[in-house]
Order: C-alpha cells, then sequence, then structure tokens
C-alpha cells in the first residue's frame, strides 16, 4: 500500500532524515515515533508531497509520488501539526474548498462535507466563522478536511496536540475507525498517544528509523537487559558511591536526586542475566549506620524504557527516571 | 483553478483588502479624472489615464501582499501545496482572482468617458486604447507582486518590498532624461513601466508594448511557480 524507500532529506547540511524505509499495509494503523526534532514532521511533509525528498522514494498503491504527484496526492490525506485553515472562512467554505482543490465534482460536494462534519461533530459549527472556534473545533475543522475525498492514507501530524481529554479520547476512536477503511499514519512524541492505537509503530531517532514492527516485537528485541530500582535514604554522595562501587562492571547507574527529601532513587541498568539486588543490597546494608534501602525492586523494560533507550541523545531526551511499581523493602 | 479563484475571491473580500482597494481606487481615479478632465474643462481623457496609470501603480501592492505571504504566515501553504492541483494552477488562480478585482472599479469608471460622451466627446479608440493600457499595466503589476509576495512571510515586508520595486519603475520613467548614455537610456526606458502605455494612450493598438506587459506577466508568473517549486525541493 504505501511503500517508502531510502528516503532522506537534507537542509543545507543538516541530514533531517536519513535513509528510511519502511512499508505500511491498507487498513492499518501506523505510529511514528521519536523524541523533537527526529524528523517526524519533516517525513510527512514527504509523504504528504509538501516537501520533496533529497533522495528516496515514496510509492502509494503502486504509483510513485515523483512520477505522478497529483494521482498520489488524490490519495493523501494531512494534517499537519498547525491545521491549515484560513479564519475568516466560515467552516463549510472551508470544506467546499478544499473539496474543490481535491477534484470532488459539485454535485457530491455538499454531501462530502455533511459526512466529514457528521465524523468529526461539527454539524453544529458548520456555519461559523473558523478564527472565532477554538483550538479543539479548530483541530476537527482540520481532521475534517483532511478526510475529504475518503484518502487511501491518512497522514496526522501529534493529531491530539490541544485537545481536552475528552476529545482525545474521541479523535483515538475516531482513528481507529478509519483505520478499518485506510492507512493511517499517526506521529507523536509521545509513546502512549500512538501504543493505544497503533499496532505497528516505527521509532525516528536523528532521522534515522531505529525500531520497527509491533510494540510487541520491538519490546522483545530491546528486552536483553534487567533494570533495578532502588531508594536509599541517607547522603547521597555516600549512597552513590557505595551503589557505583556494587556495580561497578556490572551495569549502568543513574542517579534521580529528590530535592524535598533525603532519599535518592538509582536506576541500575545490566544485562538480562546479571541479577545485582544482592550485590547493591550487601553494599548498602555493609554502611547501615549511614545508609538505608526504602525500596528495592526488580523491574523489566517497559516499552517506555525502551522508548527512551533507543532514542537517548534525541534533541529533547527527557530524564530516565526510575518507574514505580515497586514494593517497599 | 476555479476553486482557488472563488477561494482568493473570497479571501480579499472578507479580510476587507478588496473593499479598501476599490474604495481608495475609485476615490483617486474620481479626484485625478475632477482634476484632470471636469475642473480642467478638457474632454482629452489622455489627461485622465495619463496621471492615473501612475497612481493606480501604487495601489496594486493592496492586493498583492498577502497573497503568498499570509499563506506561508497561518501555514496554509500545506493546504495548497499538498492538493492534488499543479503549482502553475495555485499561482494562476491567485493572480486572476487578483486582476478581476482590479477589473470591478475599472469598470465602475467606464461612467467617466460616459460623461465625457454626454458633453460631446466621442473618441472611442483613445478610450479603449487606454483602457487596455491600464488593463495590461495591472496584469504585469499584480504578477511582480505576487511574486514579490512569495519571497516573505510577511505582509507587511512584501508591501514594502512591492513599493520599493514599483517606485523604482516609476523613477526609471523620470531618469531616462537625465542619463546621457544611450545605453543606459534605453535600459530606463525599457524598465519604466507606465511609460509603455503610451501607444495605446492615443488609441493604437501597439502590439510591442502589449508583447511588453505580457512578456512581464509571463516572466513573473513563471518564476512564481518556479520559486514555489524550489522551496518544496530546498
Amino acid at each position: 500500500m504505501l511503500q517508502v524507500t531510502h528516503l532522506s532529506k537534507v537542509y543545507h547540511t543538516l541530514r533531517s532524515v536519513n535513509d528510511l524505509s519502511f512499508t505500511a499495509e491498507s487498513q492499518e494503523a501506523v505510529g511514528l515515533l521519536g523524541p523533537n526534532g527526529a524528523g517526524k514532521s519533516t517525513t510527512m511533509r514527504m509523504l504528504a508531497g509538501y516537501l520533496a525528498p533529497t533522495s528516496g522514494e515514496v510509492e502509494l498503491c503502486g504509483l510513485r509520488m515523483a512520477d505522478r504527484p497529483r494521482d498520489v496526492k488524490r490519495m493523501i490525506g494531512y494534517l499537519p501539526e498547525l491545521p491549515p485553515l484560513y479564519p475568516e472562512s466560515t467552516v463549510t467554505e472551508h470544506l467546499r474548498f478544499v473539496c474543490a482543490l481535491k477534484g470532488v465534482s459539485s454535485r457530491d460536494t455538499a454531501r462530502e462535507c455533511e459526512r466529514v462534519c457528521g465524523l468529526l461533530n461539527l454539524s453544529a459549527v458548520s456555519g461559523r466563522v473558523i478564527g472565532r472556534l477554538s483550538k479543539g473545533y479548530r483541530q476537527r475543522v482540520g481532521f475534517a478536511a483532511a478526510l475529504i475525498g475518503q484518502p487511501r492514507l491518512l497522514i496526522l501530524d501529534e493529531p491530539t496536540v490541544g485537545l481536552d481529554p475528552q476529545q482525545v479520547v474521541e479523535i483515538r476512536r475516531l482513528i481507529l475507525d478509519l483505520a478499518q477503511q485506510m492507512t493511517v499514519l499517526i506521529s507523536s512524541h509521545m509513546l502512549s498517544e500512538i501504543a493505544c492505537v497503533c499496532a505497528h509503530l516505527l521509532i525516528l531517532n536523528r532521522g534515522v528509523l531505529v525500531a520497527d514492527g509491533s510494540a510487541q516485537s520491538i519490546a522483545e528485541k530491546h528486552r536483553d537487559r534487567s533494570l533495578l530500582a532502588v531508594t536509599v535514604r541517607g547522603d547521597r554522595l555516600l549512597a552513590t558511591e557505595t551503589l557505583r562501587q556494587a556495580t561497578t562492571g556490572q551495569g549502568t547507574l543513574s542517579v534521580q536526586e529528590r530535592p524535598t527529601s533525603d532519599e535518592t532513587d538509582f536506576l541500575v541498568q545490566a544485562s538480562a542475566q546479571a541479577d545485582l539486588s544482592a550485590a547493591v543490597f550487601q553494599a548498602v546494608a555493609a554502611r547501615r549506620d549511614a545508609l538505608t534501602i526504602t525500596s528495592l525492586c526488580a523491574k523489566t523494560p517497559s516499552l517506555e524504557d525502551i522508548f527512551m533507550e533507543i532514542t537517548r541523545g534525541g534533541a529533547s531526551e527527557p530524564a530516565q527516571a526510575a518507574q514505580g511499581g515497586c514494593g517497599d523493602a | 483553478m476555479k476553486g482557488l479563484f472563488c477561494k482568493e475571491w473570497n479571501h480579499l473580500f472578507k479580510t476587507m483588502t478588496g473593499y479598501v482597494f476599490i474604495a481608495l481606487y475609485l476615490a483617486l481615479s474620481g479626484a485625478v479624472f475632477t482634476l484632470t478632465c471636469l475642473l480642467a474643462q478638457s474632454g482629452d481623457i489622455k489627461s485622465y489615464f495619463s496621471v492615473f496609470n501612475t497612481v493606480s501603480v501604487l495601489l496594486f501592492p493592496i492586493l498583492t501582499m498577502g497573497l503568498f505571504s499570509e499563506e506561508r504566515k497561518q501555514k496554509t501553504d500545506e493546504l495548497l501545496l499538498t492538493a492534488p492541483v499543479t503549482l502553475t494552477s495555485v499561482v494562476m488562480g491567485k493572480f486572476l482572482a487578483t486582476l478581476s478585482v482590479f477589473l470591478l472599479p475599472m469598470l465602475v469608471t467606464l461612467c467617466y468617458p460616459a460623461v465625457l460622451y454626454l458633453f460631446g466627446v466621442r473618441a472611442l479608440a483613445v478610450t479603449v486604447g487606454n483602457y487596455l493600457g491600464l488593463l495590461l499595466l495591472a496584469s504585469a503589476c499584480i504578477a511582480l507582486g505576487e511574486f514579490l509576495s512569495l519571497l516573505t512571510d510577511s505582509q507587511f515586508v512584501a508591501a514594502m518590498t512591492t513599493y520599493a520595486v514599483f517606485g523604482l519603475l516609476l523613477l526609471a520613467g523620470s531618469a531616462t532624461s537625465m542619463v546621457s548614455n544611450p545605453t543606459l537610456q534605453a535600459a530606463l526606458a525599457f524598465l519604466a513601466i507606465t511609460t509603455h502605455c503610451q501607444g495605446f494612450a492615443y488609441g493604437v493598438f501597439d502590439l510591442m508594448e502589449a508583447v511588453y506587459f505580457l512578456s512581464v506577466t509571463a516572466l513573473f508568473l513563471f518564476l512564481s511557480v518556479y520559486m514555489l517549486e524550489r522551496r518544496r525541493l530546498s
């Protein structure tokens, strides 16, 4: 259905997308994940035909974008991160204009506008000026415009940004419904956002595809390490030194200080075979006059941990911290 | 292209740009007609056009400044450039809509030769020639303004750039008589956009001048398409 082959985009000297290849089947929701600056929006803009790739090909239903751009664009619905709307137009005027752009016949225009307004619950505001609508409604109008012409591929760049929780749930439900009829490609930098609607994940980091597959297959592939979350009460420097000595040569230690508490959280990463809990416990117990373990928990890396790990070094790497769910020691 | 034309037409009137342009056009053309024909008690429509052609050049940036700069600012260019339409139709849709907005007050000013006709002045060829000259001038100026609005995402910068370029084109006509070098004189005369209407002013269809205006129009429409494509590739 959608085939992307060796797609690259270079802005001057910056390689924004580097040799990206993947396929997406029809009636599939594909999530494009990555930290800010990973190249998600650039990728989507190339897929939508807004930007021409520096190299590589985009093929939809057997048609190459480079050879037949109009035919390919006719099969694509695209909602950028900021919905492209004319604030002085009414919702109906805007949707009619998009119908004209997409080649919907004037006879079918009214029916098509009604259909997308119905899908996005816009009927009540169809006569209102877009500039006076709330952000949530503007996002819906942009979404409705992307659905005009019944596209085969729907590209949604961070579609739920700025929506309230109720609207997020509605949009997610709609995406799931739409994925029964077409290929839906959604980008986000939040794994939780994507994981609940997409069976197929693509993870980008610095323009490179670092993972491609289902959430389960990605998790299995990267579960080659164990995590140990430890919380220690006492002097932070002493605790850090003690745990560093206990894990030297067997794992890596990351520290997260609690500013308002005398406790410090540690996360020890080691190979899947290594069990450092005994070594860590004994090392702290040896300093029991100054240090106390308040929590010690061995963890299996979650998909979130794996996402953090494989996108480490991205433009805005979130702080990695020990996750909850551990019992007190 | 019809959809793009209608959208642009709507945009020009919903944002008041069209009304402001028409109001200024009619006010200024009325003032020029009153001064050059009515108060001067002259039935020569040429004197009206010789002044108004220059004045009208300064009105076109009102229509053209936001054509592409506003699309870029509001990111609506993403809608146009990802739609199954050619870049040529995007550029042409905007150009034709803008030109048609210009035609509205121009048609209203047909009442001026009608007034002169009532006073017994019957100069059909001169009137038609002058209107044709103004139409060709408008088409070249709108194409140039459209291209200049592509270079920035600020309406203000687009307007200032267009005024600067149009100002230079108008000054080129005055500067022609100030230089002695024949090559430079010829170059300035070529650039002086309003002086190319002089043939039409006498009711003569000057093919060379018509080709000049149509070439300038085609050149800047082509450059607009080229700029859009280049931006897509960059």
